[in-house]
């Protein structure tokens, strides 16, 4: 499968809008389609659990609602956790930016790369 | 040991910080301005430098910081908790970002990743007359290529391969983001919830037959019968298909929201509810009525496989195979632990059985850093 990667993890606030009490939190998003993210944080989320998503890619920001599909610790002891997107609005929205965003970006500009 | 530079001009910040540290095995060179640190970094070398917020430049000292050692991975630490703050240093540069009160675990967590900051994998689609077209042209060429050269090597391969199979237990897939495995009797099926298809495998080799993609879901489990294919989508959408080339819809149920697993026994639709954590076993009607309902018995059921009249289920967090009383689902009768997972390398994430064999498909952790991998277990008992 080909992939195309941007060289550093994109920082991302999360809020569990399912968990009133929790404060706001941030991580990391290591993988981004149009139907859902996989976000790697120190905090971890319970699967099944509502999220509101938001972060920033070259200048354009986002702020999506999702469900928590799977969480996983790793042995480094982060979580990496993958959120579904549940609005198709936010869906397309995110299908659109992908779509310009890779379209406009050759292998080699902005840091990106595409790999096997 | 691993050393780190630690910035700040508060002493008892550096004590305090360094005492926990310490605990760790961590060995810190305090220093309270940027001139200390520049000294520090050149006679010591340390690993990665940490800066801790005490005024209201904090912001620019990162910066700074960053810009005179952009080789060396910069941790800073915020005096609280604030998400925004967190994000804005990220994008400075930062490779990570904690408050206080700082906890060891999360120390060792951000030290163990300092200088391996993960890549962000992005993943689009094909529209879908370029995947008709994809697909033929692999197919016609796959088949030109396999009439070709094929029957030549046909029984010397196999001789070969067979050889080659019995030793074997695991499998790299050419994909990565795997979310469950069933067998037919003679292909396997993977789902693959990133790039939103459904792989056919070939039992022998595992070369991939045919990929069917779903456009509109994010298939996380499927089950598959003599004459269909269930599917659940991310969003618990459960669809039962035909059998076909391309697998088409006969019917789609949303009356099961939260819906994680299935599993079909022959009569019964067996599903998990990740959210309540509950089995239910369900008539095949159009509302997929509840007949009973059970509390899972593990930590977290991943997948759901039924072997003649016994239900089994991989417990995803806890790495292990559960095999249920029948008649009280809500009990376990064995528990058989995957030792192939203690690495903490790849994650479980879907179940199968081939007649002889369980089989799980696992993504790597942390995910989409390497392909998936399919692990052939031994049988565990009693089956």
């Amino acid at each position: 499968m080909r992939k195309t990667v941007l060289p550093r993890a994109v920082p991302a606030r999360f809020l569990v809008v399912s968990d009133p009490s929790r404060e706001e939190d941030w991580g990391r998003l290591t993988g981004l389609s149009s139907q859902g993210a996989a976000l790697t944080s120190l905090a971890p989320l319970k699967v099944g659990s509502r999220v509101l998503l938001s972060w920033e890619i070259h200048g354009q920001k986002f702020e999506i609602e999702g469900r928590v599909l799977t969480a996983q610790q790793e042995i480094s002891g982060y979580f990496t956790s993958f959120i579904f997107f549940t609005r198709n609005s936010d869906r397309r929205k995110i299908s659109s930016f992908l779509i310009d965003f890779l379209s406009l970006n050759i292998e080699g500009a902005s840091g990106i790369r595409t790999r096997e | 040991m691993i050393s780190i530079a630690l910035l700040s001009s508060s002493e008892e910040k550096r004590r305090e910080i360094s005492l926990l540290l310490g605990e760790i095995g961590v060995l810190v060179y305090g220093v309270d301005n940027l001139a200390g640190l520049k000294e520090i970094i050149g006679s010591q070398n340390p690993r990665l430098i940490m800066v801790l917020e005490e005024n209201s430049s904090f912001e620019e000292i990162v910066r700074e910081t960053i810009s005179l050692f952009p080789q060396k991975p910069v941790i800073s630490i915020l005096s609280s908790r604030d998400a925004q703050r967190a994000v804005k240093l990220m994008l400075l540069g930062s490779e990570e970002v904690l408050s206080f009160p700082l906890g060891k675990e999360q120390l060792r967590a951000a030290l163990n990743r300092a200088g391996k900051l993960p890549v962000v994998s992005l993943s689009l689609v094909p529209p879908a007359s370029l995947r008709g077209l994809y697909f033929y042209a692999f197919f016609f060429t796959a088949l030109l290529a396999l009439g070709l050269t094929g029957w030549i090597i046909h029984k010397h391969a196999e001789t070969l391969r067979e050889a080659q199979l019995s030793q074997r237990n695991s499998w790299v897939l050419p994909y990565f983001y795997p979310s469950a495995l069933a067998f037919d009797g003679e292909n396997a099926w993977v789902a693959d919830w990133f790039s939103q298809s459904l792989y056919e495998h070939s039992t022998g080799s595992w070369a991939v037959k045919r990929v069917i993609h779903f456009p509109n879901e994010m298939p996380v489990s499927i089950a598959v019968t003599p004459n269909a294919i269930w599917t659940v989508d991310a969003s618990g959408k459960i669809v039962r298909r035909l059998k076909n080339l391309s697998l088409t819809p006969v019917e789609s149920y949303n009356q099961v929201p939260e819906t994680t697993a299935i599993a079909f026994d022959g009569l019964y639709l067996w599903t998990y509810n990740s959210a309540t954590k509950r089995l239910s076993k369900r008539l095949t009607d159009s509302r997929l009525s509840e007949v009973a309902s059970y509390p899972y018995p593990g930590t977290q059921a991943t997948a759901l496989v039924f072997i003649h009249n016994s239900l089994w289920s991989l417990d995803g967090p806890d790495r292990e195979i559960l095999l249920h009383d029948i008649n009280h689902p809500d009990q376990i009768i064995s528990k058989t632990p995957l030792p192939e997972y203690s690495n903490g390398k790849y994650a479980p994430t879907g179940l199968g059985f081939d007649g002889k064999n369980f089989w799980t498909v696992a993504q790597s952790l942390p995910a989409g850093s390497a392909k998936a991998i399919l692990f052939r277990h031994q049988k565990p008992n009693p089956l």
